[in-house]
């Protein structure tokens, strides 16, 4: 057990290189912090310096995942024309080149074998349903059902002629088939065999279950899962575990000792627990994780994948422990000193416990843990057998019409040959292939729309002069909203920017408990900034807060109250049968139920109804997380700037420029956040776009704006406000401050946003099956109120679902089409950026925000259990933290199916309105940019600025879009396009809309 | 008297309403058709809400009249020499007010369920299970004799079960479903005995010939020693579908279902129907006070482990099915120590606000946040005054047994099920001698499947 004793390596190092396998490990568990911030993020991102197949096929045999959607789902999106035998066709001859053509075996060539896989459900049942398959079914008396009518009748004229007219078909049919399937038989009896490589595991837990069908998680996990729970617990027990702040394992060891006399009912736990405490005062946890590697009899060669596969087995908990020991100011209220060591050596100390009691109960007394496991029988490899080889052939050589009499003539090189190609085209090379094609249907779609509409675009041109200009956040959800805000009020402008719009801050609202921050993950803000009630309205602020919380203790006391056992009787005999005025009201009518509720608060206790941002640099007053409070006027400026730069609207602002930030407010929903702006790390943007146009409108910081250069014109005012996402609600802040002479704009563009969001409301609400497709839009803006509010509602939005491509440029380039609400939208304007500076950082920012959205949602979507969080329904929250299924699992990460089922898994399709060489030196020059695009996790096309071509950015070669339809679909308005079809839609072009017109285009 | 007439009628229809709906939904999945999500859901609204309607309306027309007016004769179910078992229900005050409350709950699950599971593979499999668990836990209601209490016992027993199993899939919640049935059919011993013990003695089952005819006051015309019996029988009977001591494992393993069949089942319904039977056997318990002091007894005993172990959930859902079961072993004890409209008023007002809670414990995090907002910080720290009270070795074992559910599993395994274990595989062997014996060595031999199932770890 002791490794000194043994000598075999010195102990420091031993240390040093557990930690080091440990840090290597823990990179592929799952980098999801505590969800109530919830941050996209790509679920493989360990596996991004490989290529994106690569890493699908190598993170799936890993983690037990699959890779793709599965051939079935494929081949039903073939059969409804989602992809087509050209997309087919396609994909196979850029993937063969010229050994597409090369012959196989002399029978037929090697792309049509691969193409007779693709488009016929080959199955490849285990070896017992193959038996079954053989006994049972009519495989060996008919020919396949699918086969063409030409092909069928190709077979059935050779039956004939062999077999004589005479016979019935069903006969020569039967014998046909028998014949071949006996000369496929005779093929594979004769083909080398193939080879197999055992994977051998290394977790005693998996070699004991393989070999006796004993599990000794099931021992173990209950325990675990309970300790980490109890450890990690934000403040759901009443009663928190002791000890926490001396880690988990010293803090479980204490329980599970002599004191806590939790192991006397174990005598092989109790056994081990003085070792490991004094392997734990000797050296820490690493120590601990040493003695436990050395009582399994893992070899230093083992080492690190055992502890990776030791981590995998519950990666959700050990990705937790990972993330707050790297982030413990993400903790939601207590931050212990959680370490992912100290994770593992209890998980170890638990297994040797589980594993020598359960080896001693079936593998006999003798020998120790070590012993008794290294006689442990390997389970063998398992070849395919040959009955399975042949079933592979024959059913290809139906459809190719390969006859058993060619077959046997083969020699023997010729059959190896032709069983290597059919074995080497496995099924993960087919879903790659199909997975191609699906992709490929929609890309040429989208970029067959997009070169359309810059060819010839429909509708009355952009304005030259907007009445005003909308900002939104680059999120795909607000595509609908811009466009329909554009159909309704043609005059007006919109634009895209990332939701934070610069403004990275610390925020605390007047009513919040702490200070959050509103900026992408990878930012640590600097500044923090309060909201602060105005003048008189501080008392009544001050009063709110006070009555505020007294209601708020009490209904805390009453909650845990009614968990307790003496107040819990007193609460729940007296005064329980009340809750059935809640119960029935929040259930059957939920937004009646919502009303009520902020109507009552609203009579009780009104706030304090002007407040602003104290934005100004105060250095009497001391943040609680950021450095400073406040900004700087000169900070200010280049915020601005910034923005206004990015946007492309810095020498042309109209009188009102609207800042509009989004966040989704829904109820029963432990995924919240992962409805908010991912721009703002989960949080809300209201304040970051309140706190821009606050910026916008300093007198000071437009001084310091002018004198470089920027003017921002004396009627120009900035309106921020908050979009809603959840029920389309749109809030504009601080409206007493407007001038007047820009008032009547603002009621404008009050009432066209209304009307937008309305229709808005009635867009999404057609992929809602329960909202009925004939409801007008104010009724479908009733129903998404209902939603947000609604306790039984699993989907209050569909969130990301729609993702699919980023189109990164002027709004005039995709003014007017249809885009489903499926685009992200950044602005971009290309003239006056040669050296693409501003491309550079536009597409530093967005391009990993968007791609981190597109690949979860793409790897939830096809692994729903592996990658996702399975269904919400049997959700239960732990610890404040994340969530289990049902009383105790690993913890699920992930997006659950609920927010992914009508998600299209597909590559994000980038589309950047730049010349060619100016989007290539970008890319070269921006390392994690070149990663994605290389890796292929994102699909990117520049868009020539002057004109319809499209170059897709393919394997380092820039290939030319042809375009393969003529015409585009149109429609006089997006209502008349959806009305009625809940599915994705096709692109249109929206007569009603403005477009960008040529002219603009060619500026 | 027309009113009662109706009454009656509400209350028959009310119970026959799920079974109806059952019916069709079961042969509608026998045959191979299950109901479209968008033809059962306005359906299965409907049918729930009349129920609840129904029921409530029934009560108000049925509460103010006779004794004789209340006792609902449906016939005989079935004869065998002398003995004749009644379909007979009961729409006295306690019934009404018990029913009511299942009906209420059941109309709002099914709404609540109906948005929850839209687009859900088992959707209907989830409306059947729920329908037939309305008919059961209002057969239990509503039973005017022993007989259709068992009827509607097993009902109940089987939906919860099959519930907890639902998302059969994957090997847990199957695992767990398993453990709650093992339980229920264990402990049905109970009840099925009670009804063979009160035949035995009365030669009926009805609760007017055992327990007299106006609750509270009924007198049993048994002996002390017979209703002690009986009672210790139902006692034991109340033990599974109550999760009380020793049974109480099975109740955090039920949260492997859906949320809504969580809520009113472990929260609400299922788990008060073992105190509810005790209350209606309440003139038993008078009889006999011995039995009534081990009805205080356990409940006291459940009521302090469950508030214990509860204390120390980590996941919403845990914490309130323990918080649950410490208010059913409260409400044992007032029946024990001879409360009659006390306990009935606690299982109302309990059931209602708990399923609230559990229906709303997935948005346990926003909730949190806004009492945090209102609060103006941290919510302030829960469990010190145990902290100060015991010394710290004291709290330190208090709190690992807790968290190990004080070993009750470990215990009912080590105490029933490996006795059983062995003694079947000792039989196996025997039996596999004996033919050895007879016919010689068997030229294969099977080793008998080993299995460490100790449920729960879904390492996934």
């Amino acid at each position: 057990m002791n490794v000194d004793a043994e000598g075999a390596v010195p102990r420091e190092d031993r240390l040093a290189s557990i930690a080091r396998d440990l840090e290597h490990a823990a990179h592929l568990l799952p980098a999801q912090g505590p969800i109530s911030v919830f941050i996209h993020h790509n679920t493989l991102h360990a596996f991004e310096s490989q290529s994106f197949e690569e890493a699908v096929a190598a993170a799936g045999e890993l983690f037990g995942c699959e890779p793709y959607l599965s051939e079935a789902t494929y081949r039903d999106e073939l059969a409804r024309g989602r992809i087509t035998a050209d997309d087919l066709a396609a994909v196979l001859a850029r993937d063969l080149g010229d050994a597409g053509d090369r012959a196989i075996a002399g029978l037929c060539g090697r792309g049509e074998l691969r193409r007779a896989s693709l488009e016929h459900g080959i199955s490849a049942p285990d070896e017992a349903a193959l038996a079954w398959i053989l006994a049972e079914s009519d495989a060996l008396t008919r020919l396949r059902r699918d086969l063409p009518e030409a092909t069928r009748r190709r077979w059935l004229d050779r039956g004939r002629a062999i077999y004589g007219r005479d016979r019935s078909t069903a006969a020569i049919e039967r014998a046909l088939v028998r014949e071949l399937h006996d000369a496929c038989l005779r093929g594979a009896r004769r083909a080398p065999a193939p080879s197999v490589t055992a994977s051998r595991p290394l977790r005693p837990r998996d070699r004991l279950l393989a070999a006796r069908g004993i599990d000794s998680d099931a021992l173990v996990h209950p325990t675990l899962i309970r300790l980490a729970g109890a450890y990690l617990d934000q403040g759901i027990a009443y009663w928190p575990m002791p000890g926490r702040e001396r880690g988990l394992l010293r803090a479980s060891l204490d329980l599970l000792g002599p004191e806590g006399a939790a192991a006397a009912a174990d005598p092989e736990l109790a056994a081990r627990l003085p070792g490991a405490l004094a392997a734990l005062e000797r050296g820490g946890a690493l120590a601990s994780i040493a003695a436990s590697l050395d009582e399994l009899g893992i070899d230093d060669g083992d080492q690190e994948p055992f502890l990776r596969e030791t981590l995998l087995a519950l990666r959700g908990w050990a990705g937790l422990f990972r993330q707050l020991e790297e982030r413990p100011d993400r903790a939601p209220v207590h931050a212990h000193p959680a370490t992912l060591a100290d994770f593992v050596a209890l998980r170890l100390l638990l297994e040797r416990a589980a594993l020598a009691r359960l080896t001693r109960a079936h593998l006999g007394q003798a020998g120790s843990l070590r012993e008794r496991l290294a006689a442990l029988p390997e389970a063998p490899a398992r070849a395919p057998s040959p009955a399975h080889r042949a079933f592979a052939l024959f059913q290809r050589a139906q459809i190719l019409g390969i006859e058993a009499s060619a077959l046997d003539d083969l020699d023997p090189a010729a059959v190896a040959e032709l069983f290597a190609e059919i074995e080497g085209f496995d099924a993960v090379e087919r879903r790659r292939l199909l997975h191609l094609a699906y992709e490929r249907r929609y890309r040429l779609e989208i970029l067959d729309a997009i070169a359309l509409h810059a060819a010839a675009p429909v509708g009355a041109p952009a304005p030259a002069e907007p009445s005003f200009q909308a900002v939104f956040c680059i999120d795909e959800r607000e595509e609908s909203l811009r466009r329909h805000l554009e159909e309704i009020e043609p005059s007006c402008e919109t634009l895209g920017a990332a939701g934070f719009f610069g403004v990275a801050m610390y925020y605390r609202g007047i009513e919040d408990a702490h200070p959050v921050p509103l900026c992408p993950i990878v930012i640590r803000p600097r500044h923090e900034v309060e909201e602060i009630a105005v003048g008189d309205e501080a008392e009544r602020a001050r009063a709110r807060a006070r009555s505020v919380r007294v209601v708020g203790r009490l209904r805390r006391g009453f909650d845990v109250g009614t968990r307790t056992f003496a107040r819990g009787t007193l609460l729940t005999a007296l005064t329980g049968v009340a809750a059935v005025v809640p119960m029935v009201l929040r259930v059957l009518f939920p937004r009646l139920a919502g009303r009520l509720r902020r109507r009552s608060r609203d009579v009780l206790w009104r706030g304090p109804s002007r407040t602003r941002l104290a934005l100004d640099r105060r250095d009497d007053a001391h943040p609680h997380l950021g450095e400073v409070m406040g900004f700087t006027k000169d900070e200010m400026a280049a915020i601005v700037r910034r923005l206004l730069e990015d946007l492309g609207i810095a020498g042309r602002l109209a009188p009102l420029v609207i800042v509009l930030g989004h966040g989704s407010v829904s109820l029963n929903n432990p995924h919240e956040s992962a409805h908010d702006c991912g721009a703002c790390g989960g949080g809300r943007g209201g304040p970051n776009a309140r706190a821009l146009a606050q910026m916008a409108n300093d007198p000071a910081v437009r001084d310091r704006l002018a004198q470089e250069g920027l003017e921002i014109p004396a009627t120009t005012w900035f309106v921020g406000g908050i979009h809603n996402t959840c029920d389309d609600a749109v809030i504009l802040f601080d409206t007493d401050l407007i001038p007047e002479a820009t008032q009547p704009l603002v009621e404008r563009a009050r009432r066209a946003l209304d009307e937008a969001r309305t229709r808005d409301a009635h867009e999404r609400c057609r992929r809602f099956d329960a909202a009925p497709s004939w409801l007008p839009p104010t009724l479908a803006l009733a129903h998404v109120e209902g939603r947000a509010e609604d306790l039984a509602q699993v989907r209050p939005e569909y969130g990301h679902a729609t993702n699919a491509i980023c189109v990164v440029g002027r709004r005039a380039r995709t003014r007017g089409l249809f885009l489903d609400r499926r685009a992200f939208l950044v602005s971009y304007d290309p003239s006056g950026d040669d050296e693409g500076a501003i491309l550079a950082r536009i597409l530093g920012a967005a391009l990993p925000v968007c791609a981190g959205i597109n690949l979860e949602y793409y790897f939830s979507r096809v692994d729903p259990v592996g990658y996702g969080a399975g269904t919400k329904l049997p959700h239960n929250i732990t610890g404040l933290l994340g969530v289990m299924d049902g009383h105790q699992s690993d913890l699920r990460t992930g997006l659950p199916w609920q927010m992914v089922e009508i998600h299209e898994p597909v590559r994000l399709l980038v589309i950047v309105d730049a010349p060619l060489q100016r989007l290539r030196a970008v890319l070269d020059a921006n390392p994690a940019l070149r990663q994605l695009v290389e890796g292929r996790w994102v699909q990117i096309a520049a868009l020539d600025p002057g004109g319809p071509e499209i170059d897709l950015l393919a394997a380092g070669a820039a290939l030319r879009h042809r375009p393969t339809s003529a015409t585009l679909a149109r429609a006089p308005s997006s209502v008349a396009w959806y009305r009625g079809r809940r599915d994705h839609l096709p692109c249109a072009q929206i007569s009603g809309a403005a477009p960008g017109g040529a002219e603009e285009a060619r500026r | 008297m027309i009113s009662a007439e109706l009454g009656r009628a509400l209350v028959v229809g009310a119970v026959t309403l799920p079974a109806g709906l059952w019916l069709v939904m079961a042969t509608a999945a026998l045959v191979g058709a299950p109901l479209r999500e968008r033809w059962l859901s306005p359906v299965a609204r409907t049918i729930f809400s009349l129920t609840a309607l129904a029921l409530v309306s029934g009560a108000a027309l049925l509460l103010p009249a006779d004794a004789a007016a209340q006792a609902i004769d449906l016939g005989e179910w079935f004869a065998a020499g002398d003995h004749a078992f009644h379909l007979r229900l009961l729409a006295d005050p306690p019934a009404l007010i018990f029913a009511s409350l299942c009906a209420v709950l059941c109309g709002v699950v099914a709404a609540f369920a109906n948005r929850y599971l839209h687009r859900e593979p088992g959707y209907h499999r989830f409306f059947a299970l729920l329908a037939l668990f309305a008919t059961g836990i209002l057969l239990i209601a509503l039973a005017g004799s022993i007989e259709v209490v068992f009827a509607g016992w097993e009902l109940v027993g089987l939906a919860s079960a099959l519930l907890i199993a639902f998302f059969h899939e994957r090997p847990a919640p199957v695992e767990s479903g398993l453990w709650a049935l093992t339980v229920y059919r264990l402990t049905d011993l109970g009840l099925l005995g009670a009804a063979v013990l009160v035949h035995h003695f009365q030669g009926s089952g009805d609760f007017d010939v055992f327990l007299g005819t106006s609750w509270p006051i009924g007198q049993t015309p048994l002996s002390a020693g017979q209703a002690g019996a009986v009672a210790l029988l139902l006692l034991f009977a109340a033990l599974g579908k109550g999760a009380l001591l020793p049974f109480s494992g099975w109740l955090p393993r039920a949260m492997e279902g859906p949320t809504p069949s969580s809520a009113i089942f472990y929260g609400a319904l299922s788990i008060h129907a073992g105190a509810y039977l005790l209350l209606r056997a309440g003139p038993l318990l008078d009889a006999a006070p011995l039995a009534a002091a081990l009805v205080a007894l356990v409940g006291l005993a459940t009521a302090l482990h469950a508030t214990m172990v509860g204390r120390v959930q980590t996941d919403i859902k845990s914490a309130l099915a323990y918080a649950s079961l410490t208010q059913v072993g409260i409400i044992l004890v007032e029946i024990g120590v001879g409360l009659r409209w006390l306990p009935l008023l606690h299982i109302v007002g309990h059931a209602t606000l708990r399923s609230l809670q559990i229906l709303r414990a997935p948005s346990l995090l926003h909730d949190f946040h806004t009492l945090e907002t209102a609060v103006g910080g941290h919510l302030p720290r829960t469990g010190g005054h145990l902290e100060r009270l015991l010394p710290e070795g004291t709290r330190r074992r208090l709190y690992a047994a807790s968290l190990a559910r004080w070993r009750l599993d470990e215990f009912l395994i080590a105490a029933f099920v490996a006795p059983l274990r062995r003694l079947s595989a000792g039989l196996d062997r025997a039996e596999r001698r004996w033919c050895a014996l007879l016919g010689g060595p068997a030229a294969d031999d099977h080793p008998v499947p080993e299995d460490t199932s100790k449920g729960g770890g879904d390492a996934r």
